[in-house]
């Protein structure tokens, strides 16, 4: 999953200074559970400030102000402990590249998709996503006793503008033709489960066999998934 | 077991009972269920002694305390019983507070049954037999006067303090930080790595507390668990916490005291940085028995262990008076007023429904027809907040007097008539009223022992006490006027009569204020109060006319 946020859209005050000039950027691992407890208690926060810092090891410190009774505020800090990620293995953490996608469609309402996605669940461990260039997604599921398919109609394909005819094979497919790829059910609910907004644009790229992936758009943030086929 | 034989105790719908069960039943381990005259105490300890709850119900709390058995053998009645048993009882406390009407505990000694009895809608009664045991005396030395440090704030104010906190955290340690600020953070073992654990600091500003008197730079750990579940219990009965703690190794002592209830929790606390957690007990329970063998096995089952609070027992220096009688209708009479009750709960209490009618000796002679497990229903209403206690005769002269779980109930009056010639003291300066409660609490402080006098002189004839409050006259004068000014609605006056061989107090509270969930009575004070109310204290002077 790859998420980017503009930080001028939710910060008021913002200072980085990065490894070098040149590279001006941090790359810090931690574990997402920590950082999403601290960030939960902020939910009536006055004000939340989030600092790096090194006491006896690097710390992301969350320090949230929040309101109550007495004339002064409660502070609750939360040091979440980072490990730095040198400078080497930046390469690791890429964004990873649109593919060369066969199909890309928008989707369905999230909610209906994960309410259908759900119910399959039960049923098998994989699901089958297919899509073609008429606006037209199927989501497949089939087991020894019974095969489910949702059919979704009339989604819209959106225009993605060629780069040195690298879509040229995108563009000259046949129109009605699905291009498929069998996923992990549960990371597909994953995905699904996660959205609580509806976002501006939701879409999704299949690489057929290969890949699939979702891209999700906010107004402030982007939020891509690359979900890998099974074989 | 002797010569006790048996008690009754109807209690108004048993969310209170059920939640003090419930946060006992964090401190897993051992619980005692203490039964003896006048209160009702649970009590538990887990089994690395390194936390200790007890619950001290007064009998005000009960619609009816009855302690029965032949005198002068008043004897304490100690049992465990199963705590999983105990708790099955009040299991789904919303669906108990919706349903359950009245609640009947009764002790069979010799049947060896403590039974509850729960009255529901509909006509259903749901009869629980549980088993116990008899067993020695459960109690943790503690002083709180001991403790260099004590805070004191809303249950509200530290609820919200630890959910910064995960559910899983074992340990959590209080400081009190420079600016008269307290913080509680998440204790890391040593062992850990620096690197891994997610550590987490709230802090609070001296004025969120009620009081705080802390020795600068103490700090203590204890177990947030066990803390939590008091924490639960404290904010349903909406109490203010007080917290007493000492050294790092001493324990940390919990308390919620009301009028009819006193809650303590007594945790372990880690004695330094280096060493590991060690039971504090060791040195408070020098004088808890070992577990016999056969308990030994069943410590994690079995625990409860009845006992009566040491004040009582060093407190009297009077020999054990027997019950005295208690003025009760006929069984016959009684039925009636019970339908007739309920028919009118709508209303509330209904006036002159106490009972005078008949007298009991009170000298082990049977009630009438009733069987000695006969339970004595008195005609209130389930929404009538009605206790009745009855309150051990006290020598002019003993020093104990008034009776050492300083409940007293009281209520704002209402006046219909100016009293007869009734010289009323003023009204106690001090008293702080807890919100919810519309019951005053006596000031957290030492105990002090009233003065002792005869409470019952005043009252040799019928008075009624005027609106909006006094004290009670005799209580004594640490029974502080109610604050809160009319109960709203109330009418409210006092009967002062005397029944054979003895006088009677009433004071009823008519409140016609109904809550909006006052279907299933509720515990007043964990709903704000409201609806109606009636006390009664009786007292029977032992040997006089």
């Amino acid at each position: 999953m790859w998420c980017e946020l503009c930080q001028e859209n939710f910060f008021d005050e913002f200072q980085m200074e990065g490894v070098a000039a040149e590279h001006n950027e941090i790359y810090l691992e931690l574990v997402p559970e920590n950082l999403s407890r601290a960030l939960k208690t902020a939910q009536n926060a006055k004000a939340v400030k989030i600092k790096l810092t090194n006491k006896h090891c690097p710390c992301l410190r969350v320090a949230v102000e929040l309101p109550s009774l007495s004339s002064s505020s409660r502070m609750v800090t939360h040091d979440i402990p980072v490990g730095v990620i040198p400078r080497r293995l930046w390469n690791d953490f890429r964004e990873p590249s649109v593919p060369d996608f066969d199909v890309s469609i928008y989707l369905p309402v999230l909610k209906t998709m994960k309410s259908v996605v759900e119910r399959m669940k039960n049923l098998s461990n994989s699901i089958v996503i297919e899509a073609n260039l008429s606006g037209e997604m199927n989501l497949k599921i089939e087991t020894d006793l019974v095969s489910v398919t949702t059919h979704f109609k009339d989604l819209g394909n959106p225009p993605w503008a060629s780069e040195n005819g690298c879509q040229s094979s995108a563009q000259s497919r046949d129109l009605e033709s699905m291009a498929e790829a069998r996923i992990d059910i549960r990371k597909l609910l994953q995905l699904l489960a996660g959205q609580q907004v509806n976002p501006t644009k939701a879409l999704c790229n299949i690489v057929s066999k290969r890949i699939v992936h979702f891209i999700l758009l906010h107004e402030d943030v982007s939020l891509q998934y690359f979900i890998p086929a099974l074989a | 077991m002797g010569g006790w034989g048996g008690g009754h105790l109807w209690t108004p719908p048993p969310s209170p009972l059920g939640l003090g069960g419930d946060t006992l039943c964090p401190v897993r381990g051992v619980t005692s269920v203490c039964v003896c005259p006048p209160q009702l105490s649970l009590r538990a300890v887990n089994s690395s002694r390194s936390a200790f709850a007890s619950f001290l119900f007064a009998p005000l709390f009960f619609q009816l305390y009855e302690a029965r058995g032949p005198p002068p053998h008043l004897e304490l009645c100690r049992c465990k019983v199963l705590m999983k048993s105990f708790l099955g009882v009040f299991r789904s406390l919303p669906s108990l507070e919706k349903t359950v009407g009245k609640c009947l505990i009764l002790l069979k000694p010799r049947a060896s049954r403590l039974v509850v009895q729960l009255h529901c809608k509909y006509g259903v009664t749901k009869t629980h037999n549980l088993t116990f045991q008899e067993c020695e005396r459960l109690q943790a030395v503690f002083d709180t006067q001991r403790c260099a440090s004590s805070l004191c704030a809303p249950a509200r104010v530290l609820a919200e303090a630890v959910v910064h906190f995960p559910q899983t955290l074992a340990e959590v340690t209080l400081a009190a930080g420079p600016g008269g600020k307290i913080s509680l953070r998440n204790h890391v073992e040593d062992e850990a790595e620096p690197g891994k654990t997610m550590v987490t600091e709230l802090w609070l500003a001296e004025d969120e507390f009620q009081t705080a008197a802390v020795a600068p730079g103490s700090r203590i750990t204890f177990c947030l668990k066990e803390f939590r579940g008091l924490l639960t219990f404290a904010e349903a009965s909406n109490l203010p916490l007080t917290v007493h703690y000492d050294v790092p190794g001493r324990p940390v002592i919990f308390t919620l005291e009301d009028a009819v209830l006193e809650v303590h929790l007594v945790l372990a606390t880690l004695s330094d940085p280096e060493s590991n957690l060690q039971p504090p007990m060791a040195n408070g329970v020098s004088h808890l028995p070992a577990p016999s063998d056969e308990f030994a096995d069943d410590l994690g089952s079995y625990m409860i262990a009845m006992e009566p609070p040491s004040t009582y027992e060093e407190g009297s220096g009077v020999p054990p008076i027997p019950p005295f009688p208690l003025c009760i209708p006929d069984p016959a009479e009684s039925d009636t007023e019970e339908e007739e009750e309920e028919e009118e709960e709508e209303e509330g209490a209904v006036l002159g429904t106490p009972p005078h009618k008949k007298v009991w000796d009170g000298h082990g002679r049977a009630w009438g027809q009733r069987d000695g497990h006969s339970p004595l229903l008195t005609p209130m209403s389930p929404h009538s907040f009605a206790l009745c206690f009855l309150a051990r005769c006290w020598r002019q002269e003993s020093p104990a007097w008034p009776p050492p779980w300083r409940c007293w109930r009281r209520t704002a009056m209402a006046s219909t008539e100016s009293p007869e010639g009734a010289e009323l003291p003023a009204p106690h300066p001090s008293s702080v009223q807890p919100p919810g409660w519309a019951l005053p609490r006596p000031s957290i402080g030492p105990q002090t022992q009233e003065p002792p006098h005869d409470p019952l002189q005043v009252y040799s004839q019928k008075i009624l006490l005027p609106h909006p409050s006094t004290t009670i006259p005799g209580l004594g004068s640490g029974v502080p006027p109610c604050p809160g000014g009319p109960c709203p609605g109330g009418a409210v006056f006092g009967l002062v009569e005397r029944g054979g061989g003895g006088r009677i107090l009433q004071i009823k509270n008519e409140s016609r204020e109904k809550r909006p969930d006052a279907e299933g009575g509720g515990l007043g004070p964990s709903r704000g109060g409201g609806g109606s109310r009636l006390i009664s204290w009786l007292w029977q002077s032992c040997g006089e006319g």
